[in-house]
């Protein structure tokens, strides 16, 4: 579920970001980056981004010694014959 | 016995199911980024969160003592040299709610065994009554549709419009200096508290009126209002505007300005939202320390002289009036003759009111705001 879910919650942190980062230009004495709020959000979407790239890592890792561990069996049956 | 199989959560179902077409994650995504964006409107400028003053107090009274000199006196002229000293102007009424003190002036003690001795003098601090005597009745209030006269407050209210441009200028010369005060919404220093500038100039009894700084959407800066300190956050990379309570203004872009030197000074108001509109000549400016470019509806507080200023409120957004550049407004400042000029919150915020009602067009549906600064009659 956790492996469903961070993506599109990095991908609605992110735009949220976006969208302060544009009214931020054009208003900067709203501080809406410059506030206690959009630090904690700013946390919480690193710890996401961080939590999504590890778990793209051990996806990534997990398939390549499965991909491995195939091309090894296909090796020893072709020995075999 | 059969077993049953123990149920899964919705959510876990759902994501557990087929892919959902990519315009439905889509969606999904848009609607979850709203409410994000609601929700952090709702916390960073709905709902309202209470701040503690930073509790430093300037008051005149404090200033004159400071700025008092030490004088040597012969004994023989100390009875009139003690009348001297004691002369000051009487606290109006309400100047307990501005955060001012009623003491008297400090005096001295005679000493009878010394040869001479020191006395205190005092000056008049904000009290402009002989500096425009004729700007000021004897007591009587005459009132028109754009000018206001008493024995404390002279105000004339200049309507501008012309194709695609309308500003109002309020030319205010103030006899003490307490006239000219701010308000807060609700009586109450807090960031999300919001109110119209009308009902805080009704709830003094303000004269005219202006939007201030809007404080109350930041949580950094410096707030002084009516001689206290609420927020003292050198963090602000926002030009800073001081008034004094000898009625002189200042404006200091935010690398120059020191807050112990203002209170040493004796600062009253201190707005931190700018930019300053005019430099340390007196000269329009070209270049602003502001992100807030473009045509837009203005609000600005204008400084001549101790006891002389004036409000200025440009309507924009509107097809009668696009509003003005901040290099414009520097420009129109520079020409009504002010030699200090700061700019407060604009946009939809901006506003002048007189006599309970908004005297422009307020862009949109106006905005209620933090603060407002007003002109009260004595």
């Amino acid at each position: 579920m956790l492996r469903k879910l961070l993506p599109h919650l990095a991908i609605i942190l992110s735009c949220m970001y976006v969208v302060f980062f544009g009214i931020d230009r054009v208003n900067s004495a709203m501080a809406f980056i410059e506030n206690d709020i959009t630090k904690w959000l700013l946390l919480v979407l690193c710890l996401i981004s961080i939590t999504n790239a590890v778990l793209v890592i051990v996806d990534d890792r997990k398939r390549e010694r499965r991909r491995r561990a195939r091309a090894k069996k296909r090796a020893h049956a072709g020995t075999a014959r | 016995m059969k077993k049953r199989k123990k149920r899964r959560p919705w959510l876990s179902r759902q994501l557990r199911r087929r892919p959902r077409p990519v315009w439905v994650l889509i969606l999904c995504d848009a609607l979850l980024l709203g409410l994000g964006l609601v929700t952090f409107a709702l916390f960073h400028h709905v709902l309202p969160r209470h701040e503690q003053s930073v509790g430093i107090v300037t008051t005149r009274e404090s200033l004159m003592a400071a700025r008092s000199q030490q004088v040597d006196v012969p004994r023989a002229t100390d009875a009139p040299a003690m009348e001297a000293a004691t002369i000051a102007p009487a606290a109006p009424e309400g100047a307990a709610g501005s955060g001012e003190t009623a003491e008297p002036a400090p005096t001295e003690t005679p000493d009878p065994d010394a040869p001479k001795r020191s006395v205190h003098t005092t000056e008049n601090i904000g009290w402009f009554g002989n500096r425009f005597p004729d700007k000021f009745t004897d007591g009587e209030v005459i009132i028109t549709d754009d000018s206001y006269k008493s024995s404390h407050v002279n105000i004339t209210l200049q309507r501008h419009k012309k194709p695609g441009l309308a500003f109002y200028v309020a030319d205010i010369y103030i006899k003490d200096i307490i006239s000219l005060k701010t308000v807060f919404a609700e009586d109450t220093f807090s960031r999300g508290l919001r109110e119209s500038v009308v009902s805080m100039n009704k709830r003094v009894g303000g004269i005219i009126a202006i939007n201030g700084d809007f404080y109350g959407c930041r949580a950094d800066g410096f707030v002084m209002r009516n001689g206290e300190l609420y927020r003292k956050d050198t963090r602000t990379k926002r030009d800073v505007g001081v008034l004094y309570w000898d009625g002189t203004m200042e404006t200091f872009s935010p690398s120059k300005f020191d807050i112990d030197d203002a209170i040493a000074k004796g600062a009253c108001q201190i707005w931190n939202f700018g930019p300053r509109l005019l430099d340390e000549n007196g000269e329009a400016m070209t270049k602003f320390n502001s992100d807030v470019w473009g045509l837009n509806p203005r609000t600005a507080l204008g400084y001549y002289e101790p006891g002389h200023y004036c409000f200025v409120v440009v309507d924009g957004r509107t097809d009668k009036s696009k509003g003005m550049e901040l290099k414009d407004l520097s420009k129109l400042m520079h020409t009504l003759g002010c030699v200090r000029a700061y700019n407060m919150d604009g946009g939809n915020t901006s506003v002048m009111v007189v006599g309970g009602k908004a005297v422009n067009n307020q862009s949109g549906k106006g905005r209620i705001t933090s603060d407002a600064i007003v002109i009260v009659d004595n």
